[in-house]
């Protein structure tokens, strides 16, 4: 295998009769900031789990940051920083201690590092406090910290705002994108939250039931869907007409607002149209699908 | 490993459930105090003070209830200690989430896995530790030490009466921290064993300390006697076998090695589980 920060080929996992994931072949590039997508129980997880090592896959192979899983897990695995789930620590041990407990495992860790990722995710001045007494989003952030402690060439996240406020979004958003522009990081994550995705991801890729329904850029993903928001004085009449007698293909969804699927060299076209029928055309403009509403077609929800 | 070890030892000794554990054994010798009380006022009518007895002025001393706590603890209170602390190494880190967080980083399995299980020798070996010397020093303060008398009784050490001598006596007592802790090291690997086949602590601990009262009442049951020999609790009380006032090196040998034959073989099954164990916690 090439060296891809992840590579995954025909990767499945089976448990008992039902399987988990199916034949999903991924790529990230360097430099990636990689979303994966799916509902709750479509495999990411699972996938994630396999890359670090935690389940074993049924069939196919992966590698991350060129060395090939499990044969040299170890290797790998000391520079990819990683979030899995919740990020769990011991409760009856401070934040500073459980980063230096974790860290210890990856190797030596200069003390100035601690503070430096400590400041990185907001939490310095708390890393003597007892983890039980963090809340859910300090867990969260703790859990950004201790990934980012080994230096890593690869952050895993599962779900790594999870829990957050929108200011606690907001800032890991602003950090990873970030550690991805200035220290070329590649990041893999699985998020639910499509428009935080939309925001920071360059690439995608969308899972359902344990298969890959999409792999690619953002852009190429969003582009072909390109519409013309177009509103009138007489919305019924205007779809029917553009419908009905200029055979366009063209779409509404209950607001005031028709959707058509156009060239945009056919946009002067279709106005003087509506114009010359007597319709008034208050605007035109280009719309383009949310990636919410591209995920929710391609997984049928 | 060491690195690992080394955390696994911070984190022991961090956990409230050791001090717990030593904390149970206090309460257990206190009431055996008080039982040893009670029962030579019992047999004396209150005429005599405590340390003197109905059998013999000297018989009872530190070293003698120090035998007898000894004795009484190893039938159920230290095997639930050791179930406890041996059955939360695996799950528990399972049931919280922090044996994923673990073993994202770059160690091996393996290696975590026998971190686990020398920390958790080094807990047995500490209770036992704690507990004899614990006892030594209550009976040094209330009663003194002294001989230590050996009779044909509910210890079921000697056939006829025996004595050791004091010093003699204390040295068999440090055996027994060795003796004791290879014997509970059954207990433990079988509880290390359950605490990788479950994910809840409670669970793999009550299993390991179930099955050890069961095949211990089996073992005990003439029904049973030509399942003895099988049975991993038969050899565990080779441990006490150092109080005998020969030594009997051969048999002690033999039944030393059968625990560790079993105890090898727990630990081997656990770690082939865990090596393909898909944590999912």
């Amino acid at each position: 295998m090439n060296r891809f920060p992840i590579e995954t080929r025909e990767l499945t996992k089976t448990f008992d009769s039902r399987t988990a994931v199916d034949r999903v072949s991924l790529q990230v590039q360097p430099g990636d900031v990689f979303g994966f997508l799916g509902q709750n129980g479509a495999g990411k997880s699972t996938t994630i789990r396999m890359l670090l090592g935690l389940v074993k896959p049924s069939s196919g192979q992966l590698s991350l940051l060129g060395y090939n899983l499990p044969q040299c897990r170890e290797q790998a695995l000391r520079k990819v920083g990683a979030i899995v789930d919740a990020p769990a620590f011991y409760d009856n041990l401070t934040g500073l201690e459980n980063l230096k407990l974790f860290s210890s495992l990856t190797g030596h860790i200069a003390p100035h590092r601690y503070s430096q990722a400590l400041r990185s995710v907001n939490l310095f001045g708390r890393q003597n406090d007892k983890v039980r007494v963090y809340s859910h989003g300090m867990r969260q952030r703790l859990g950004l910290a201790q990934a980012l402690l080994p230096q890593p060439e690869l952050l895993i996240l599962d779900e790594p705002t999870d829990g957050l406020d929108p200011q606690g979004i907001r800032e890991i958003r602003q950090l990873l994108v970030d550690l991805a522009k200035q220290q070329g990081l590649t990041i893999f994550l699985s998020s639910h939250l499509l428009h935080e995705v939309e925001r920071i991801c360059n690439r995608i890729a969308i899972i359902d039931q344990g298969r890959l329904l999409y792999q690619g850029t953002v852009q190429s993903l969003l582009e072909p869907d390109l519409q013309y928001k177009v509103r009138t004085d007489r919305t019924d009449q205007a779809f029917q007409f553009l419908s009905e007698d200029l055979r366009l293909p063209v779409f509404r969804n209950g607001t005031d607002h028709l959707y058509l699927r156009i060239a945009e060299a056919d946009i002067a076209k279709v106005n003087h149209s509506l114009v010359s029928q007597g319709f008034q055309v208050f605007e035109i403009s280009r719309h383009a699908s949310s990636l919410e509403d591209i995920y929710f077609r391609l997984t049928r929800c | 490993m060491l690195t690992c070890l080394r955390q696994e030892i911070f984190k022991l000794l961090r956990s409230k459930l050791l001090y717990l554990s030593f904390l149970m054994l206090v309460t257990f010798v206190l009431l055996m105090l008080w039982g040893f009380y009670t029962y030579s006022l019992r047999k004396t009518g209150g005429q005599v003070e405590f340390k003197y007895t109905y059998e013999n002025p000297s018989y009872f001393n530190g070293l003698i209830f120090t035998l007898y706590s000894a004795y009484f603890a190893f039938q159920l209170v230290i095997p639930i200690s050791v179930s406890i602390l041996a059955g939360t190494q695996i799950a528990g880190e399972a049931r919280s989430g922090t044996l994923r967080s673990l073993l994202t980083r770059p160690i091996s399995r393996s290696r975590l896995y026998f971190a686990k299980y020398l920390t958790s020798i080094l807990s047995v070996f500490s209770l036992l530790v704690f507990f004899i010397l614990f006892n030594l020093l209550v009976g040094l303060v209330l009663v003194g030490w002294g001989d230590l008398s050996l009779y044909p009784g509910p210890l079921n050490l000697v056939q006829e009466p025996g004595k050791l001598t004091q010093n003699e006596a204390l040295l068999r007592f440090g055996y027994s921290v060795f003796t004791g802790t290879w014997s509970l090291l059954t207990l433990a690997t079988l509880a290390f064993l359950m605490s990788v086949l479950f994910e809840n602590p409670l669970v793999a601990s009550f299993t390991a300390l179930t099955l050890y009262v069961m095949l211990n009442v089996i073992g005990r049951v003439d029904f049973f006697v030509d399942l003895r020999p099988y049975l991993f609790t038969t050899d565990m009380e080779f441990w006490r076998d150092v109080f005998k006032p020969e030594i009997p090196a051969n048999e002690l040998l033999y039944r030393a090695c059968r625990c560790g034959m079993y105890s090898v073989s727990f630990l081997l099954a656990g770690l082939i589980v865990f090596e393909r164990k898909d944590v999912l916690s």
